[in-house]
């Protein structure tokens, strides 16, 4: 089951700005007791000169032990899950197996 | 040459702590370390393998043979061993002094079967712009818990992050814990003050590679030149459009 993530994003310079969320970009939250999302697609915004533009994202579950997240405060995180394409039973594979 | 070390380390409290042992400890803690050592030994004819030298080297430091950790290696012992241990002896070198020497040394990778004793996750100066590819790798962290293990471990670079809004460490938290949880590992939740032993893995051991180059939100959070305001785990599907409401600036294209 797909998992919705709000998030704000904010540009305070004067001119605009183009980013994008490679795809399997993971969000954590805060707490260790719900579970961790990786962005199923890729995305890319345009934020116009001092703008916050909220919007949402969809992911996959990182944990397939710990429960539904529901509108659980997150942070960004310097990390993808790294494959082109996200699918649920993979990435909960992959996770579960850590490679040494 | 860890493995020596580690091999060094049991076999001076085979030939002279049991003995040393009888005198300092009391009957209980006796046994305890009597059967740590059999355990030890037990498990090195078995199979001598990284992590093992690891756990000896704890032991030694802060584990049941820390009482030993001051006394001087004999010659004795060190000349059934190659001559190259033979410096250390010069050095007068202790118990103690070696297990760091294993913990510590650089040459983690070369006959340990890549044992690393180095951080398993850095950050190096240009991450954020060009990203630096994550190798998958394990190590083994004498705490309490393994949350306590993993925080250890990458508390302090990803801890470094939050000041441009990104996180990571609960992250690593929770895929440890869920790992563990559905391997039914020994390695669970701790509780109680006495340290074990805990594998932690790298991110790259759970199939995580950095999210950052040019033009990502990482690195526009890295260079300040986008923030990350409120982000909401598990919201209903129309929270952008309720949102977009309240404030029409913005737009965004989804590929």
């Amino acid at each position: 089951m797909d998992i919705t993530v709000g998030i704000e994003l904010i540009n305070d310079q004067d001119q605009e700005v183009t980013i994008e969320l490679p795809v399997g970009s993971v969000i954590e939250v805060d707490t260790s007791t719900v579970q961790n999302v990786a962005l199923s697609r890729r995305y890319r915004f345009v934020l116009p000169p001092r703008s916050t533009l909220r919007t949402s994202v969809e992911g996959v579950c990182l944990n397939r032990n710990l429960s539904p997240p529901n509108s659980a405060s997150g942070l960004m995180t310097p990390f993808r899950f790294d494959s082109p394409e996200i699918d649920q039973d993979q990435v909960w594979d992959r996770v579960s197996s850590p490679t040494a | 040459m860890k493995a020596k070390y580690a091999r060094l380390i049991l076999d001076w409290h085979r030939r002279f702590g049991i003995e040393k042992a009888h005198e300092k400890y009391s009957k209980e803690s006796f046994l305890k370390y009597k059967r740590a050592l059999e355990e030890f030994i037990q498990r090195w004819e078995e199979h001598p393998d990284p992590e093992l030298v690891n756990e000896i080297a704890h032991c030694q430091l802060s584990g049941t043979f820390e009482v030993f950790f001051c006394e001087p290696v004999p010659a004795s012992i060190l000349q059934l061993y190659d001559m190259e241990l033979l410096h250390l002896h010069r050095e007068g070198i202790s118990l103690g002094q070696i297990a760091k020497l294993i913990l510590h040394s650089q040459d983690s990778n070369a006959d340990e079967g890549g044992m690393q004793t180095k951080e398993l996750f850095d950050l190096p100066s240009g991450w954020d712009q060009s990203p630096v590819l994550q190798k998958p790798c394990s190590k083994v962290i004498r705490q309490r818990t393994v949350v306590d293990a993993v925080r250890s471990e990458f508390g302090g670079t990803l801890g470094k992050l939050q000041a441009h809004g990104l996180g990571g460490t609960s992250l690593m938290v929770a895929l440890h814990e869920s790992a563990i949880h559905i391997h039914s590992k020994s390695e669970t939740r701790r509780m109680g003050n006495e340290l074990a032993n805990f594998t932690v893995y790298s991110p790259a051991s759970f199939g995580l590679q950095l999210a950052s180059g040019p033009g990502t939100l990482v690195g526009a959070m890295m260079s300040g030149r986008v923030r990350v305001g409120k982000v909401l785990v598990g919201v209903k599907a129309d929270w952008a459009i309720d949102h977009r409401k309240e404030s029409d600036h913005g737009h965004n294209r989804r590929d």
